[in-house]
């Protein structure tokens, strides 16, 4: 996991962040490494993990959290993580139009891409697997994926609702990708605006303005919401980045030895 | 004006807060809702975006029973086997549950945490007629709710306003976004622009800077905009941010008190302290001048006079 990120965040094994929705969102750039970041923090802290993945497969997720000193494979062995593999479900549902050799939970997850067109599913299976657990986790990868699979931004906007919900009833927490190059539907509220909402800490990760650099990959902002007071958040938090294969290093705008 | 509204002296039937990203809303809300209390209101609290125990704590309330609490938060269209209280016929119809929960009484109040719910499931419109049937509902002395502007169109924010007695937007002091490394805010000010339709039909525009204490009650004192902050586009060019962050930066950049006074004792190179140096040209009372000249060490100084060889 990345000790920086969680010393600039205020987070540790003994502290973790619990009752929470966290947001990453990214722009034209990919912010994986930190849903890998959550898995492989909460499995360290022996939490229970559930990860829906639709983005990846199981082994990209194994490989990236290997380097980061994690073994999904006994974790998920032991009981300590649930994988729902929805990316392999939802393309044997759409070709051939049913999920055979795959769990249960991961077919019921799917009915929306047939005519429900709801989460309303995903989110029981989501429920029933975080039942009667303190301090779980869940991950999904990624959130934006669902519009591009029929689901409305309403439906979108009242699943967060509902996560919201869960993590508040349940005392778990919820962490979700939003890719913001998803051009929205004005008419409706946005779903990335709807995930602000409920969102107690955002962590936008964006490309340097001035173009690639070999030394410095980007820009992350951390944002906490206030708990009380009339403004919305606090001082956000601005770091470059440099991400290597076991690392994130975090420095101080300007601050990298390519500038210095 | 906040204040006079807060405090009941001016009567505003539905009152509607705006926040955006940046501001939030919900502290101005619950300011009213224990104003609403204190002045002996049955109150009809509706739920949408956090779970009504989680509203009522905040209030600080001694005793709650004069809070009527309708859960819209829980489960609002049924996807956790509730009753789906939003949906299709049972519509957020706040008048039929007022009428039904007191037999009599005129001083019910409403609060609402928030409309986007709402205005997600139902058209805009009906929503509107909703509210302004509420509105003179004659058991009904005042109703307050909360509209995020950033997530609905600017149309919704307008339809809202025109049905809404007073319509009360927060702002942040700049228009900036705050966005530094600094733990400190370069501002730290939220002012409440107030538009109040009085009863006579007279329109009255303030702008206050607001500040919600902790016991959920409100300080606004006038505000006026900097003229140059005005045209900074709200930053302050006499404030420095705070850039020198010790948990980013591996060096040094502050003087200690030694440094300071070291400093100021450095004397600059182009301030000569020697007086021999000095080239003095003075003016003589004769009428004549004179020249003092004084040779430096590499001069050759020769008394002789170099015209002597000549013959006039």
């Amino acid at each position: 996991m990345f000790e920086e990120l969680n010393n600039i965040a205020g987070w540790s094994l003994k502290n973790l962040p619990t009752n929470k929705m966290i947001l990453i969102s990214d722009w034209n750039t990919d912010a994986s490494f930190l849903l890998h970041h959550f898995l492989a923090f909460y499995l360290k802290a022996n939490s229970k993990v559930v990860l829906a993945h639709a983005a990846q497969s199981f082994i990209h997720y194994n490989l990236a959290c290997s380097r980061l000193g994690v073994n999904l494979e006994r974790s998920r062995n032991n009981g300590d993580l649930i994988a729902l593999n929805l990316l392999d479900a939802s393309l044997q549902q759409y070709v051939e139009g049913s999920c055979e050799n795959l769990s249960l939970d991961s077919e019921e997850c799917l009915n929306f891409l047939f005519g429900d067109n709801s989460l309303k599913h995903l989110f029981k299976v989501l429920k029933r697997c975080v039942e009667n657990t303190k301090d779980a986790l869940i991950i999904l990868d990624d959130v934006t994926l669902f519009l591009g699979l029929g689901v409305s931004q309403k439906d979108l906007n009242y699943f967060v609702h509902y996560m919201d919900v869960l993590c508040k009833s349940n005392n778990c927490t919820f962490v979700t990708l939003f890719h913001q190059n998803f051009a929205p539907n004005i008419s409706e509220p946005s779903p990335y605006l709807c995930c602000q909402l409920y969102a107690s800490y955002e962590i936008e990760v964006k490309g340097l303005e001035s173009g690639y650099s070999k030394d410095v990959h980007g820009v992350l902002t951390l944002k906490t919401k206030e708990t009380e007071g009339i403004k919305t958040y606090q001082p956000h938090k601005v770091m470059h980045y440099r991400l290597t294969d076991r690392s994130l290093q975090l420095l101080a705008p300007g601050t990298s030895s390519a500038v210095l | 004006m906040l204040e006079k509204l807060l405090s009941g002296e001016e009567t505003s039937r539905l009152v509607l807060i705006c926040d955006d990203q940046f501001t939030n809303g919900s502290t101005l809300l619950r300011a009213f809702a224990r104003s609403l209390i204190k002045r002996g209101c049955q109150l009809h609290l509706f739920c949408f975006e956090q779970h009504p125990t989680n509203f009522i704590k905040h209030l600080n309330l001694h005793n709650d029973s004069n809070v009527h609490v309708h859960d819209f938060y829980s489960d609002p269209i049924g996807w956790d086997d509730g009753d789906g209280c939003l949906l299709g016929s049972r519509l957020f119809d706040i008048n039929s549950k007022i009428n039904q929960e007191q037999a009599g009484g005129s001083n019910t109040a409403v609060v609402i945490d928030s409309l986007s719910m709402t205005l997600q499931t139902c058209e805009s419109t009906s929503v509107c007629q909703q509210l302004h049937k509420l509105s003179h509902n004659q058991r009904v002395i005042q109703t307050v709710m909360l509209h995020h502007t950033h997530l609905h169109v600017d149309d919704v924010t307008k339809r809202l306003s025109h049905i809404s007695d007073s319509v009360l937007k927060l702002n942040l002091t700049s228009s900036l976004p705050k966005i530094t490394f600094s733990k400190k805010s370069i501002h730290d000010g939220t002012i409440c622009v107030t538009v109040h339709r009085k009863l006579n039909g007279k329109v009255f525009l303030s702008e206050e800077k607001v500040e919600i204490l902790s016991d959920s009650s409100v300080e606004a004192c006038p505000w006026q905009q900097d003229p140059l902050s005005a045209q900074t586009g709200g930053i302050s060019l006499n404030e420095e941010p705070d850039v020198t962050s010790e948990a980013n930066l591996t060096f040094n950049l502050n003087l200690s008190v030694r440094e300071k006074k070291e400093r100021s004792k450095l004397v600059m190179p182009y301030i000569k302290a020697s007086e021999e140096e000095k080239v003095e040209i003075h003016r003589s009372t004769g009428g004549g001048g004179k020249i003092f000249y004084e040779p430096d060490d590499v001069d050759d100084f020769d008394d002789e006079d170099p015209d002597e060889d000549l013959e006039f």
